[in-house]
């Protein structure tokens, strides 16, 4: 009987994890022990006028630590002989219950499932509706010692506040205009590049594609200093040549083409050539639509990410004719300097504004996002 | 008809070097003027750049501000793992048995899109939040009787704070990657080892995870090498890499060199370190991790 029990518990599968954390309480009470023990010699050790102070300072980390790996190490111990006997009434009562129970418990299983899951979405959801409810809020509502879950009084005041104070509009355009410029080129480019290394052979190709690779680990604050200089000495602090020019090629991008264009096969363009296609052509009646969900993915997320860039666009451009939103928002706090909790109405008034196109995009296009993504984690 | 030309000549580097060239003079020009910058001193302004030798380096190696950077960077990439990895992972496989494939599609899509929102955006929220007074995590935690932290500006806490704001951010999209190679792990292993009586805790470890290894590792990778760069606008607007440079890392402290003390040396040779860094991490990643993936047929 006992053997078969075992035998059972270890087929749960849960066993393997109880073990692991039986170990791992296991060496958290011998710390706690050793850590009581040294503590006390080292206690007894010392003189005995000492003032609280001297003692923790001879003792360092022993005084901080003292016991609390006991504490955690009996508490983790508890829980795992818990877990055992939990484990064991199961695997006993497991051909004891009628198959209608059984049922039920699956249905119960089931059930705490999706009650996780919600739990999860709403905690991850959270921030966005805080953001939103403290937009609509007063300011008298905001300084409450408990907050408000729904606003007392629909302020929306707050929008057009916001509006006077920084240029939102002018942060809209500047934004459209270089996240628009930067996802061309890095299409155009990106394309032209991804059909030379997925169908040509060329000397020097891996080295080459080397470089695209190497400067995938690469992240702009590595080499922003120098790229800084650069566009300075070009006068193109505070233009959109300044914002759009040192992003107009993303190595992402041509990895990503590269790959779903080397999916498609080699007879396709063969037969495109004898319809008398050009390069440019079999690219753009070949290539493009065979691999439409990737590079609309990829697009997409450019164009996203493009968007929310900070770095650069923060460093280029100081002035607010040319800033854009992810930037601009960050000034809502140093305008209204002096009254910071205050105003987070009105900060939150003006992330609202800011993240409105950029969902909406989202929740538009959400089908070919989400499917390319996975693909993408399929390969 | 023939291939013609493409397979050698010069018509390939039309397309590739348009590419090639601004990459060439905005990554690695300025990797190489990085190194020469490094040992110059120099301000950005001054006509006058002296050559120091390595005095940038030795004088970061004195400054505590630098070997707290080292520690947090490290701290960083310990801490948001569970984010990257963990926890989007049990998630995934809470909804992998979900039926109902609309209901696991709107799931998804709520988890994403804390990624699509504006990052500088949502760390404006989140001071909101974490607000001692009056913030909505401090309120919280007083109705649980614990005593509110202001996370921001506590030593023990800001990073900490920091990595929670971009795990929140990070979970949706590794999710999506992590369910999208959950699913495609073919259905008829699963239905086999459930006929011999595998129970779903065995079947994950032993079927469906080793089959999406190559997922992880390479999550574990980007990880590895994005999140200093992840974790830079959470710094900057959450606590500037205070209090006393208990939330700073590497990556800001080139930016505060840089634009904060206008020393292009330090920064250089600060952005030289950061870099070597990655790349030593990545080669370790690679050399421990890659035995262990398995790359399907």
């Amino acid at each position: 009987m006992q053997d078969t029990l075992l035998l059972r518990m270890r087929q749960a599968g849960w066993f393997d994890l109880l073990v692991f954390f039986l170990v791992l309480a296991i060496i958290l009470v011998g710390l706690g022990v050793a850590g009581l023990i040294q503590y006390n010699v080292q206690m007894s050790q010392m003189a005995e006028d000492l003032t609280e102070f001297e003692i923790r300072q001879n003792l360092g980390m022993l005084a901080l630590r003292r016991g609390s790996f006991l504490n955690i190490g009996q508490i983790a111990l508890v829980a795992v002989l818990l877990g055992f006997a939990l484990l064991a009434l199961s695997s006993y009562l497991q051909d004891k219950v009628s198959l209608q129970t059984k049922k039920n418990l699956g249905r119960l299983r089931v059930v705490m499932q999706y009650v996780v899951a919600l739990v999860v979405t709403l905690i991850m959801l959270f921030p966005i509706y805080w953001m939103i409810i403290s937009s609509l809020k007063t300011s008298t509502e905001l300084l409450y010692p408990v907050p408000t879950l729904w606003p007392r009084e629909f302020q929306w005041q707050n929008f057009p506040n916001v509006l006077n104070r920084a240029p939102f509009v002018r942060y809209l355009f500047n934004t459209l205009v270089s996240t628009f410029f930067v996802m061309l080129g890095q299409v155009v480019l990106g394309v032209l590049a991804a059909y030379g290394f997925a169908k040509g052979k060329f000397k020097g190709q891996n080295v080459l594609f080397l470089l695209v690779l190497g400067a995938l680990m690469v992240p702009i604050q590595v080499t922003f200093v120098p790229i800084y200089v650069m566009i300075s000495r070009l006068g193109w602090i505070n233009s959109f040549p300044g914002l759009i020019v040192p992003n107009l090629v993303s190595a992402y991008f041509i990895f990503m083409l590269r790959q779903a264009f080397k999916s498609v096969d080699e007879s396709y363009l063969d037969a495109g050539r004898v319809d008398g296609l050009g390069r440019i052509g079999l690219i753009w009646h070949v290539l493009v639509p065979m691999t439409k969900p990737t590079l609309i993915t990829i697009s997409i997320i450019t164009f996203i990410s493009g968007w929310n860039s900070y770095f650069w666009p923060k460093m280029v451009a100081t002035r607010d004719e040319f800033r854009t939103i992810a930037v601009g928002v960050t000034r809502l706090r140093q305008t209204f300097a002096g009254m910071e909790t205050a105003n987070y109405n009105e900060i939150m008034a003006g992330a609202v504004m800011a993240i409105i196109p950029i969902v909406l995009l989202f929740l538009v296009l959400q089908k070919y996002i989400m499917t390319g993504m996975s693909k993408a984690a399929m390969k | 008809m023939k291939r013609r030309g493409f397979k050698s000549g010069i018509t390939p580097y039309l397309y590739v070097l348009p590419a090639i060239v601004p990459m060439l003079v905005f990554l690695y020009w300025p990797l190489i003027v990085n190194f020469i910058l490094s040992v110059l001193d120099w301000n950005f302004i001054s006509p006058t750049r002296n050559f120091i030798g390595l005095k940038n380096y030795t004088s970061l190696f004195q400054r505590e501000a630098f070997s707290m950077a080292l520690i947090n960077t490290g701290k960083y990439i310990l801490g948001l793992l569970p984010w990257a990895i963990l926890i989007p992972l049990a998630i995934s496989v809470l909804i992998l048995t979900v039926k109902n494939k609309k209901l696991r599609d709107l799931y998804e899509t709520a988890l994403f899109i804390p990624t699509v929102l504006s990052f500088s955006v949502a760390c404006f929220v989140w001071i909101w939040m974490l607000t001692p007074i009056g913030g909505v995590i401090a309120t919280l935690l007083e109705s649980v009787g614990l005593r509110p932290i202001s996370w921001l500006a506590d030593h023990r806490f800001a990073l900490w704070a920091i990595v929670i704001v971009s795990g929140w951010r990070m979970l949706g999209y590794h999710e999506l990657l992590l369910g999208g190679s959950l699913k495609s792990v073919p259905t008829e292993y699963i239905e086999a080892a459930t006929i011999d009586g595998a129970s779903s805790w065995r079947i994950f470890w032993s079927i469906r995870f080793p089959l999406i290894t190559p997922t992880v590792f390479f999550l574990l990778v980007t990880t590895a090498i994005f999140v200093s760069d992840y974790v830079f606008m959470p710094i900057h607007i959450l606590t500037q890499g205070g209090p006393y440079n208990a939330s700073t890392n590497l990556i800001y402290l080139v930016y505060q060199f840089a634009f904060q003390f206008f020393n292009t040396g330090l920064a250089s040779a600060t952005a030289l370190i950061t870099f070597l860094l990655f790349v030593i991490i990545t080669a370790l990643v690679f050399y421990f991790g890659e035995r262990r993936v398995h790359y399907g047929d």
